[in-house]
């Protein structure tokens, strides 16, 4: 059931007096609160708005069925939902059916609009006032605009919109409470009169027999919405376009009547925001950022801080005081303390891994990802590095994901869903899963990389990455279908503000402890048992010819292998703890680079893409490590 | 490189093109050029473009290109940047000869 049917339900059950059954969905209101939601294009700053309105209590929760996060906060009596950024209201992407879902259950709408981009924002805000919800425009960001010469006439925008106009600056707090002051003042603004004709014909023209009796699904219908026409059973009515393109007139007819620019903008910004798009200077301007994230991630997270609340608070503090406090409950030795206070227990392994281990790393990897997100850096990424990703069958934004898999493969895997086609998805899940080290993993291997020279280095680097070229070309090649084509906005590059970051990276390192944390016990639980049952045992004994005779490396290094089919990291740590030739640290580090994702990546894959893609994805990486990790034992015992 | 999926504008891009004054491929453009949108053979890309506020019509600048790679347009404040194979899907006509010399050039 949609969001928006259940929000009906409810609302038509409080009309009869009869309340409706409470289904825990966390993203409703109680019953009679105004749901006032923020929507914007965007890097307009909508979330600066939304906490200023919310305050420090907010929820920030996964859509149910998507990975994109809504937030939910109070503002008095009244429920504020925050959107993804959208250019538009319809279906391109996750983003949008969510924004959209959210949209149409809501009472008031504020729309954030940039006032540098006016042209381009403005869409959105006449497709609103073309839904026919009572809408509050604020003009954010007015001083940028006033730098960059750009003169705004509000009242003239209010009188051609319909609606209350409120200049803004949100991250100054200015014209804040005006927005507030003005919802009251909030109505459905000067609707575009061909489009209105449209919309009463919008059943006809998708041949439904009951047709919407909403303004804004009708507009959805009559503009092809796919979710709207499958609800409707209704065939496409081919005015998309046509409605779009009216659309755009009215708003460079609005635009070109409130905008007045005192002077010509210069033409590509800033030097900096050239130099990230150079190839030259892009690269190195990449090679830095990446040299950042690994001292933020790499060394400060996951070896100093993880080095002390891993290795001294949980296991010399934590686990010691916890068998202490339960052995009078557990006899030593048995199957019960095995579960629950043994190597790999319930409350031992897995509370150290998610707050000794987990905890740290996740900070690091969101408030990284944050600084990347607000500072508008990732769309140049992705710009500079498109034409490389062309050539294994993804576009530019592919870059996306596959960054965030050097924090968590888990979680990239999720992210996978922005890009545009599932062909694009296969291959960037499948390059996820076979070659991108996590964090947590980086910071095992480059443990045992140090010392070694720059021979090994280049190795184990040149290895991952011929694997990673072969798989996408032949990935590519295989796979039928199109990939889509890069076409993206470039947000202006700023300085990232503080107190956003720290709020952005609180609420999704919360989000996703709370997701990952049930998929530990289950992994601690399953070694456990196969620890009890003696299959550990059985299985490490069977990889053995595999490990010594073909990889070259000591009896022992199966056992990291079965680790590492939990947690690689886990096994990339079994593998350290050995005591290893130079050449076989480098086999090690390529072979548990390659190796299967951890469970919890697997169970993601499953879920995103089918169990046979994720078989699939499992047996070639498992071969697809065993098989260049011997080539590499051979490689490294002649050159190292 | 995907050679299956590109209409290939090297060959079948005809001569006037090369005096910059008719319809061109936008991954023709050199940064610098002022061009008008001509036509977009590309739904999705389309309607996307509505949105963005470049219709078929709308005048835009050449920002940069990057060498085999996206070309970046823009209007006004907005600035976009359009894959090669999506670049070769639209037409554009140049109404400037105008060419600043930045950065890569096609």
């Amino acid at each position: 059931m949609t969001l928006r049917r259940h929000h009906r339900r409810q609302q038509d059950a409080v009309k009869s007096g009869r309340p409706g059954r409470r289904t825990g969905y966390e993203l409703l209101p109680p019953l009679g609160a105004r749901r006032i939601v923020l929507a914007g294009n965007p890097n307009t700053g909508k979330s600066v708005l939304f906490n200023a309105f919310t305050g420090l209590y907010v929820d920030v929760s996964n859509f149910p069925g998507t990975t994109v996060e809504v937030s939910s906060g109070r503002l008095g009596s009244d429920v504020v939902l925050d959107t993804p950024g959208i250019y538009g209201v319809s279906s391109f992407n996750d983003e949008e059916r969510v924004a959209r879902e959210v949209i149409l259950t809501a009472d008031v709408i504020v729309n954030v609009v940039n006032a540098s981009s006016l042209e381009r924002d403005l869409f959105l805000t006449l497709q609103l006032i073309d839904m026919g919800r009572p809408l509050v425009v604020a003009v954010n960001m007015v001083d940028e605009a006033e730098r960059l010469g750009i003169r705004i006439d509000f009242d003239r925008l209010r009188d051609l919109l319909g609606v209350p106009v409120i200049p803004t600056v949100a991250t100054r707090r200015k014209g804040l409470d005006q927005v507030i002051g003005a919802l009251a003042a909030a109505r459905p603004g000067l609707r575009d009169q061909f489009t209105d004709d449209l919309i009463q014909q919008a059943g006809e023209l998708a041949g439904v027999r009951d047709g919407p009796v909403d303004r804004a699904e009708a507009l959805l219908l009559l503009e092809d919405d796919p979710q709207v026409l499958r609800e409707y059973g209704g065939q496409p009515t081919g005015k998309r376009e046509e409605v779009y393109r009216r659309r755009r007139e009215r708003v460079d007819r609005v635009a070109a009547a409130v905008v007045r620019r005192v002077r010509p903008r210069p033409s590509m910004g800033d030097a900096l925001s050239q130099l990230t798009l150079h190839p030259l200077w892009g690269s190195l301007v990449v090679v830095l950022i990446l040299f950042g994230l690994y001292e933020l991630i790499g060394v400060l997270a996951a070896q100093k801080v993880v080095g002390f609340t891993e290795q001294v608070l949980m296991r010399q503090h934590y686990e010691p005081w916890i068998r202490r406090m339960l052995s009078p409950y557990l006899s030593s030795g048995g199957v019960a303390e095995t579960f629950v206070t043994g190597e790999f227990g319930l409350l031992t392994m897995t509370v150290t891994y998610v707050v000794g281990l987990l905890f740290p790393l996740v900070v690091a990897f969101y408030l990284g990802l944050s600084i990347l997100e607000d500072s508008g850096y990732l769309p140049r990424l992705a710009t500079l590095v498109d034409r490389e990703l062309t050539r294994i069958g993804l576009n530019g934004r592919a870059i996306i994901p596959l960054i965030l898999g050097f924090g968590c493969v888990t979680m990239a895997v999720i992210t996978t869903r922005l890009l545009g086609s599932p062909r694009e998805r296969t291959i960037a899940v499948a390059l996820l899963a076979l070659t991108v080290p996590c964090s947590a993993q980086i910071g095992v291997i480059a443990g045992m990389a140090a010392g070694l020279g720059w021979i090994a280095f280049l190795l184990f680097i040149g290895a991952v990455t011929a694997v990673f070229v072969a798989a996408g070309t032949v990935l590519h090649r295989l796979l039928p279908g199109t990939s889509s084509d890069l076409f993206i906005d470039l947000p202006p590059l700023r300085f990232p503000r503080i107190d956003n970051l720290l709020q952005k990276t609180w609420a999704k390192t919360v989000m996703f402890l709370r997701d990952a944390g049930p998929l530990f016990i289950y992994g601690s639980l399953v070694i456990s048992f196969l620890r009890v049952t003696g299959w550990l045992e059985t299985i490490q004994g069977s990889l053995a010819p595999l490990t010594v005779g073909w990889l070259h490396l000591p009896r022992e290094a199966a056992t990291a292998f079965i680790m590492g089919i939990v947690r690689r990291d886990f096994g990339a740590a079994g593998l350290a703890a050995l005591s290893l030739t130079g050449a076989q640290k480098v086999t090690a580090m390529v072979t548990i680079t390659l190796f299967v994702p951890c469970v919890a990546a697997v169970m993601v894959i499953y879920k995103e893409r089918g169990p046979l893609q994720a078989s699939l994805i499992w047996l070639s990486s498992f071969v697809a490590a065993f098989a260049v990790g011997g080539v590499v034992a051979r490689l490294a015992e002649i050159l190292i | 490189m995907n050679s299956k999926w590109r209409p290939s504008s090297e060959e079948a891009r005809p001569e006037t093109v090369k005096r910059g004054m008719a319809a061109v491929h936008l991954s023709d453009a050199r940064p610098g050029q002022r061009l008008r949108i001509k036509g977009i053979a590309d739904d999705r890309a389309r309607d996307q473009a509505l949105r963005f506020g470049l219709a078929e019509g709308a005048e835009a600048v050449c920002e940069w290109v990057i060498p085999g790679g996206p070309v970046v347009l823009g209007r006004d404040t907005l600035r976009l940047a359009i894959g090669r194979r999506l670049a070769d899907l639209i037409t554009v006509e140049a109404i400037s000869r105008d060419r600043r010399r930045r950065g890569g050039c096609s």
